[in-house]
């Protein structure tokens, strides 16, 4: 190995040190928002190399997961082209123990909660990534928006209407996917 | 509260986002209103589904995938080790500029020359070397003083063989001094038995204005 390879190398391995703890909230962020294992791994991916190849120090980063976080939803909402290499996954919804959960945590919803799961995502899918960003924040992930504010940098009155304007959005994708849906009548 | 006021308020509603008189409101408004009703609990419903989503574990391998795209190739000069290469545009600089005597010159110590530095804040310094000619394999020695790094390096001393072309060859080196440093940062150029020395003094302040350009044509 040359003196050049070893220098590569040992950059290689810090920056890989520095990242490794944070690459499981990095996925599951990334797959929140891609709603695929894929392209989950390919946008963690994407973001790993440009701040590779920028060559940030990150060391000098204040909280570095927060970073990586924002840093990883410009990557989404600005540049990220979605990958053709695989459609959808329809069973990464379905294979897990904590789908179980959701079948057991609402009676109502078992009979149909893997259709109810598939038209949510498909809805989900619909929405602009800025919405989507903010739902998958706010009502999946469960951060209050003063924390999505400071962690994404967008105003809090921004995110207010966003997340209300998402919100609605997502109810009326639903009753257009299935307007006559069973899962999401509610009776009185 | 009616029904446009609950329409309008549902998601602050369902968040428990609004002051305890409008929740009461809202609350006595649903249950007298079906159609309110039924619109907060498609929406709470949603809401609950959104919150349960499961997130599936990666593949097996997911961790070493995902730094397989991590660029290690060389830069353009391939004299320039890659790291060290390319990131002018995204940090500040401090240009030193060496212009060198035939590298055939008799064996010798370059003349002092100094940089300055602020503590623990990283600086890209560009020694730009300007060959009057095609050498083959030169190899090119950093000596790196107490206090002084090269960011992404561990070690004191890198080495390598490398060619050197015609005209303007340069070398970045990214440093960060993590106190005062006594010794002077080392950089060798070797050509068979000759070797030319480079000595740089690096002056490390605390807060102070870093100068940002350090030009110093003809140095022998």
């Amino acid at each position: 190995m040359s003196v050049i390879d070893l220098f590569q190398w040992s950059r290689k391995q810090k920056f890989e040190r520095a990242i490794t703890p944070f690459l499981t909230v990095l996925y599951q962020r990334a797959y929140r928002l891609t709603l695929s294992k894929d392209d989950a791994e390919d946008l963690v991916q994407e973001l790993l190399a440009n701040t590779y190849s920028k060559k940030i120090e990150l060391d000098e980063i204040k909280s570095l997961q927060t970073w990586l976080l924002r840093s990883l939803y410009y990557l989404f909402v600005d540049t990220w082209r979605k990958s053709k290499r695989t459609p959808v996954d329809q069973s990464d919804w379905l294979d897990e123990q904590t789908h179980t959960d959701i079948l057991n945590h609402d009676p109502l919803e078992k009979a149909s909660s893997h259709e109810s799961l598939d038209r949510l995502q498909q809805a989900l899918e619909e929405l602009t990534r800025e919405y989507r960003v903010v739902i998958v924040l706010h009502d999946m992930e469960g951060h209050t928006l003063t924390h999505i504010s400071r962690e994404i940098d967008v105003p809090l009155g921004t995110l207010k209407s966003r997340l209300h304007r998402a919100r609605k959005q997502l109810r009326e994708i639903l009753t257009e996917v299935e307007p006559f849906s069973e899962q999401f009548r509610v009776n009185p | 509260m009616n029904c446009n006021d609950t329409h309008n308020h549902i998601d602050a509603f369902i968040d428990e986002a609004l002051g305890e008189a409008e929740m009461a409101g809202i609350q006595e408004h649903l249950i007298s209103c079906t159609a309110c009703r039924t619109q907060y609990q498609y929406a709470s419903r949603i809401g609950n589904l959104l919150r349960h989503i499961p997130v599936p574990k990666p593949d097996a391998g997911f961790e070493k995938r995902a730094f397989s795209r991590l660029n290690t190739s060389s830069s353009k000069q391939n004299w320039i080790p890659a790291s060290l290469g390319g990131a002018i545009a995204a940090l500040f600089i401090m240009w030193l500029t060496i212009f060198h005597e035939p590298i055939s010159a008799p064996t010798g110590s370059i003349a002092d020359v100094s940089i300055e530095l602020q503590e623990n804040q990283s600086k890209h310094i560009q020694l730009v070397f300007n060959s009057p000619d095609h050498y083959k394999e030169a190899e090119f020695i950093i000596e790196i003083p107490e206090h002084l790094e090269v960011v992404g390096f561990e070690g004191k001393s890198l080495r390598w063989k490398t060619a050197l072309k015609k005209g303007a060859n340069r070398l970045t080196l990214p440093l960060i001094a993590r106190g005062r440093v006594k010794q002077d940062l080392i950089a060798k150029l070797v050509n068979g038995k000759q070797v030319k020395t480079f000595k740089i003094k690096i002056n490390v302040y605390g807060s102070s204005t870093v100068r940002r350009t350090l030009y110093i044509p003809g140095l022998v």
